[in-house]
């Protein structure tokens, strides 16, 4: 396309208001399509029909007509007697035939019509990001200039959109409308609403954005009028004829065009920019739609308010206090540095869900660790964290590299962590935020941190003024005024409050970490809380903070009401109903209290918090259960006190000897015969290695008493991991060193972990008989390599037969058949 | 959907887990209850179905006669079905001695697909992370649930007489079938289900069957089986429901 064409398509764009064409499929299908047919391969075997559908949307009106090419993807089109690049490049030249019949190749634009690619991405499925990424390119590569504007459509998958939208901009300079598909619920079938779309694709830079498919214009109306209430680009809309109906085995829709239009006219006018068709729609539909079309666009002015994502929820800046969690980060905390190192990743991922529980609206993500490789572990963590969480996350690194890497993966909107006013951030940094259309926090310092408020306003200004040179909007910058530690410098923690007051003034958003201020001093809960408060007061509206810290989150969700964001009080009631303002406030009453003691006393707010968790075990401790009973009962809150009680009685071998093996061996043999079931298995397991913990706790050089490792993993092609994660559960019980690869894991990769970890064994785990080829492809990449080391299998499908032909050394039939077996191979 | 039956949800759900002594059942049947709150809270079920007409490809032997059992069958068992199950409309046939027999006598089939969604996925991957032993039982709830909601879905089509469901990969008919069924009724489009290469769904709790049916047949031909329909199952060795004298398929 040209660049003049382009230009008036741009221009006419919210100015004039335009139609699309109608369904492809449906006029393909009253054509004689018979289902199971690939209707991309028409574009050779039959052009004049595909030219003649065409050509009557044309007729009808259509401004915009779609290439006959909505499942053209590589794996879609797997059976396909042509390649991808020939029928798309066919489909673009019926499409150019079609115009210049109807003399309009001049008011007319041809789109290239991308859908779903039909399979889901990792990690919910098992296709990369890259791979979607790649597929969606080849078919941007080969429309090449063909064609005057990319559609994706009908996706039901905010990840895959992403995807789509990078391939798109990488390869090609074309306008990208992108239309998503909801339900009546006002969600995508993965979870995603409308002002979630909107915010993610809108930052990601679509030219036009909008809804198409699933209802009819009368259902999708509240759709509508959220799109055009969120978004700031121009919107679309292709309802379907109605609701389908299926009468003698044949899907129906009903909707006359008159009805279509009756639905859609008023949006017509109030806010959309185009119009079109989808399933059940024909010429007529689109003839209706011109006969009805206001001339203009009634354009809307929708006012702008930073925004952050992730696919399913999405945080608004609009003023009230977000916790934004600090606990994912390796600084100072032993155990994350450890999970980390060691590929723990599940302890990571459990603290994440703590931080959700307790109350964040965000969590930071840092794994900047000596000897990582940060931006290939930002790469692995975060679709761990996002599988399992819902919140926003923000990518906190100082490598440009590992930000861009993380930015690239991440699903949804992020918050990027950060800038500061050196040149050379400022331009490493900004290009990223601006490509992947972050939300982004700066640091007001250069070489250092200036003493004086005003100076640290000032940078703040030359970071803003630089993003806006890079297209970043400056309301997309939050402001890190930067806490000042009391004990080194008490006198400039006012300062920090009055420039938080001043670039509030400005009209920015700020943020803070809060718990520097108490470095080197005691009692350190407390004069966080009060800076905390203070900095609400100044106009902190991004507190970075330990939310498992229950008297802080009770100041922030304070301070929501009395700012009237926690409107009616309705939250501020429901959490703290219980409390009491004679003993203070409970922490039960607040916070459920996984990790509550623990948590505060990390952040060094043991001295007031801390005791909480301890009483409560100590509780346990004193109810009258041996550890043995505990175990065997599975009771989790109770067994670390009593471990601790046992422990002042008995040296710690010999607990493990006499007390905690033979409880599990207990349990197992119960399950075994058939006296409980699996859940109770793992509960005795889980509690038996809480046990662990304490025990290991008195070990001088506690790895001297682990077994292995030991490596797991679900095979390539397999997201099954039920039965390998009960696995690893109950090995660890029993003292082993496990190295959990997670599921879809390619025969390489276990190659390469062997050469990282140096296993004593190695479990695959595949359910369907579909994957257990991958386990055999496994083996065989491991036996190439020269790795002998016992290899066992598990999973429903296999068998001892099948474990021999694909050159297994053991098969396992259940978790304790394992526990058996690993006692054999790792004396 | 209304409220499935909770009798029949509890029981399954105690089957998907084990057929264990009452000591076990009991600890759990508590926990079984707080499943289904959180399944009703987090799980979207979405169905959806094609009907087709049925004919045989008499040119593929499978070795069986499509014999109904001597227990129940009441379908016309005196018609001729011999050959692979084809569906015409989808060009598309089924080499299953399974389908041949079950689907003797009759006239269409219904291919059903269901699914309890993402957002079931993720929040089900959420428990396992924090508290595995709940999950497990939480993901045998969910099949449970997934069934006893599908069963009831199946009904309200008010197909009459019909067989029970079907699922290819359970049998001798392949799992990759799957992806041709699932393609034909669109169900990734309408209600959200993909599948990777090898025929396994996405998301995970989701299933696709198979019910023959016959319009003028007579009543009570829904109990009609073969005698031994776990004959290419692939856990026929190992199973726990042929082990505890019973089947998978068993409705209560």
């Amino acid at each position: 396309m040209s660049e003049n064409r382009k230009n008036n398509l741009l221009a006419r764009l919210n100015r004039d208001f335009l139609l699309f064409d109608g369904g492809m499929g449906t006029q393909l299908q009253n054509a004689g399509l018979k289902a199971g047919q690939i209707p991309e391969e028409l574009n050779l075997d039959q052009p004049e029909l595909i030219q003649t559908v065409h050509s009557n949307y044309l007729k009808a009106g259509a401004d915009f007509i779609t290439t006959n090419t909505f499942g053209c993807n590589r794996l879609k089109m797997a059976d396909a007697k042509y390649s991808v690049p020939e029928m798309i490049k066919a489909a673009i030249d019926n499409a150019k035939k079609a115009q210049e019949a109807c003399g309009r190749t001049e008011d007319s634009y041809i789109v290239l019509d991308i859908g779903p690619i039909g399979t889901m991405l990792k990690p919910l499925g098992t296709l990369p990001f890259e791979e979607a990424y790649e597929l969606i390119a080849e078919q941007i590569e080969a429309a090449g200039t063909g064609v005057d504007a990319i559609l994706f459509e009908t996706m039901t998958d905010v990840y895959e959109v992403k995807a789509a939208i990078l391939a798109a901009k990488e390869h090609s300079d074309l306008p990208i409308f992108t239309t998503m598909t909801f339900d009546k619920t006002g969600r995508t079938l993965t979870g995603t609403n409308v002002e979630t779309f909107v915010n993610i694709v809108e930052s990601l830079g679509v030219t036009m954005l909008g809804v198409n498919c699933s209802l009819g214009p009368k259902e999708l109306a509240p759709i509508i009028e959220d799109l055009l209430q969120y978004s700031h680009v121009p919107v679309m809309a292709q309802p379907n004829a109605g609701l389908p109906n299926f009468k003698h085995g044949e899907t129906v829709y009903e909707l006359t065009p008159e009805e279509f239009v009756k639905d859609v006219k008023y949006y017509m006018e109030n806010g959309l920019a185009v119009c079109g068709g989808c399933c059940g729609t024909t010429p007529d539909f689109i003839r209706e739609l011109h006969k009805n079309r206001p001339k203009a666009v009634n354009v809307r002015t929708n006012p702008y308010i930073p925004k952050v994502s992730s696919a399913t929820r999405t945080v608004t800046f609009d003023g009230h206090v977000i916790v934004c969690g600090e606990r994912l980060n390796p600084t100072g905390k032993k155990k994350m540095q450890a999970a980390l190192k060691e590929n723990h990743l599940d302890e990571v991922i459990a603290e994440g869900i703590r931080q959700e529980d307790a109350g964040a609206e965000v969590l930071d993500v840092n794994v900047g660790l000596p000897g990582i490789d940060e931006a290939a572990m930002m790469v692995k963590i975060i679709p761990m964290l996002q599988e399992v969480i819902n919140l926003p996350l923000q990518i906190d690194s100082s490598s440009a590299d590992a930000l861009e890497a993380a930015c690239r993966i991440y699903n949804g909107r992020p918050l990027i962590n950060s800038v500061n006013a050196k040149p050379a951030v400022l331009d490493n940094v900004l290009p990223i935020v601006k490509k992947y259309g972050g939300v982004v926090i700066g640091l007001t310092l250069e070489e250092e941190i200036p003493l004086l408020a005003a100076e640290r306003v000032e940078l703040a200004k030359r970071i803003i003024d630089r993003a806006g040179q890079e297209g970043i909007r400056p309301e997309d910058v939050i402001i890190d005024c930067l806490t000042l530690t009391a004990s080194a410098q008490q006198k400039e923690v006012a300062e920090t409050l009055k420039a938080v007051r001043a670039v509030r003034e400005m009209g920015h958003h700020c943020v803070l970490g809060v718990s520097n201020v108490s470095f080197g001093l005691p009692y350190r809960a407390l004069l966080n809380r009060t800076f905390l408060t203070m900095a609400i007061d100044a106009g902190l509206d991004l507190p970075i903070m330990n939310p498992l810290d229950t008297q802080m989150m009770a100041c922030v969700d304070a301070a929501n009401l009395l700012l009237n964001y926690d409107k009616d009080s309705t939250c501020y009631i429901n959490k703290y109903a219980n409390a009491s303002d004679a003993s203070g406030i409970s922490t039960n009453a607040v916070n459920s209290g996984a990790g509550a003691g623990n948590g505060a006393g990390d952040a060094g707010a043991g001295t007031s918090g801390s005791g909480t968790a301890g009483a409560q075990t100590a509780a346990g401790a004193g109810a009258g259960f041996d550890l043995s009973y505990m175990i065997k009962k599975g009771m989790k809150n109770e067994v670390q006190a009593q471990t601790k009680a046992e422990l002042e009685r008995s040296d710690a071998m010999t607990l493990i000897n006499d007390v905690i093996i033979p409880a599990l061996n207990q349990v197992g043999k119960d399950y075994e015969t058939g006296k409980i079931f699996l859940p109770q298995l793992i509960q005795a397991a889980e509690t038996t290695k809480l046990a662990f913990q304490v025990v290991q706790e008195t070990f001088s050089a506690s790895d001297e008493e682990k077994k292995g490792p030991v490596i797991i993993c679900t095979v390539e092609g397999d997201i099954h991991d039920i039965g390998k994660n009960i696995v690893k559960v109950v090995l660890e019980s029993y003292g082993y060193d496990m190295i959990d690869l997670g599921k879809d894991v390619k025969a390489e990769e276990v190659v390469d972990a062997y050469k990282k970890y140096a296993p004593k064994a190695i479990g695959l785990s595949a359910l369907m008989t579909t994957t257990v080829v991958n386990m055999q492809k496994t083996i065989d990449a491991l036996h190439a390599a020269g790795i002998t080391i016992p290899v066992w299998v598990g999973g429903a499908v296999l068998t001892q037969a099948i474990a021999d032909e694909i050159g297994a050394d053991y098969y396992a039939e259940d978790a304790m058949g394992t526990v058996r077996q690993m006692d054999q191979i790792i004396k | 959907m209304g409220e499935i039956n909770r009798r029949i949800f509890e029981k399954r759900t105690l089957s998907y887990l084990g057929d264990h002594k009452m000591e076990g059942a009991l600890v759990l049947s508590d926990q079984i209850v707080s499943c289904l709150k959180e399944l009703e809270q987090e799980a979207k079920f979405l169905a959806c179905y094609e009907k087709y007409a049925l004919s045989w490809d008499s040119s593929i032997d499978l070795g069986s006669s499509g014999e109904t059992s001597s227990s129940g069958g009441t379908f016309p068992s005196d018609e001729v079905c011999s050959g692979a199950v084809r569906i015409e409309e989808l060009d598309l046939t089924l080499p299953s001695a399974d389908l041949q027999a079950i689907l003797a006598g009759c006239t269409q089939i219904c291919v059903i697909a269901s699914t309890l969604g993402v957002a079931y996925e993720r929040y089900a991957k959420r428990v396992m992370s924090m508290d595995m032993s709940h999950g497990v039982v939480l993901d045998a709830a969910a099949s449970a649930y997934l069934e006893c909601l599908t069963d009831d879905f199946t009904e309200e089509l008010g197909l009459g007489p019909h067989t029970f469901r079907y699922a290819p990969g359970y049998g001798d008919l392949d799992v990759t079938y799957n992806v041709p069924l699932m393609q034909a009724i669109r169900a990734d489009k309408r209600i959200g289900i993909t599948h990777t290469g090898g025929g396994l769904f996405l998301p995970q709790k989701s299933m696709l069957g198979l019910v023959g049916f016959a319009p003028a047949a007579a009543s009570g031909a829904g109990d009609a089986f073969p005698v031994d329909r776990c004959e290419h199952c692939i856990k026929r060795e190992s199973c726990e429901f042929r082990a505890a004298g019973t089947r998978c398929f068993a409705r209560t």
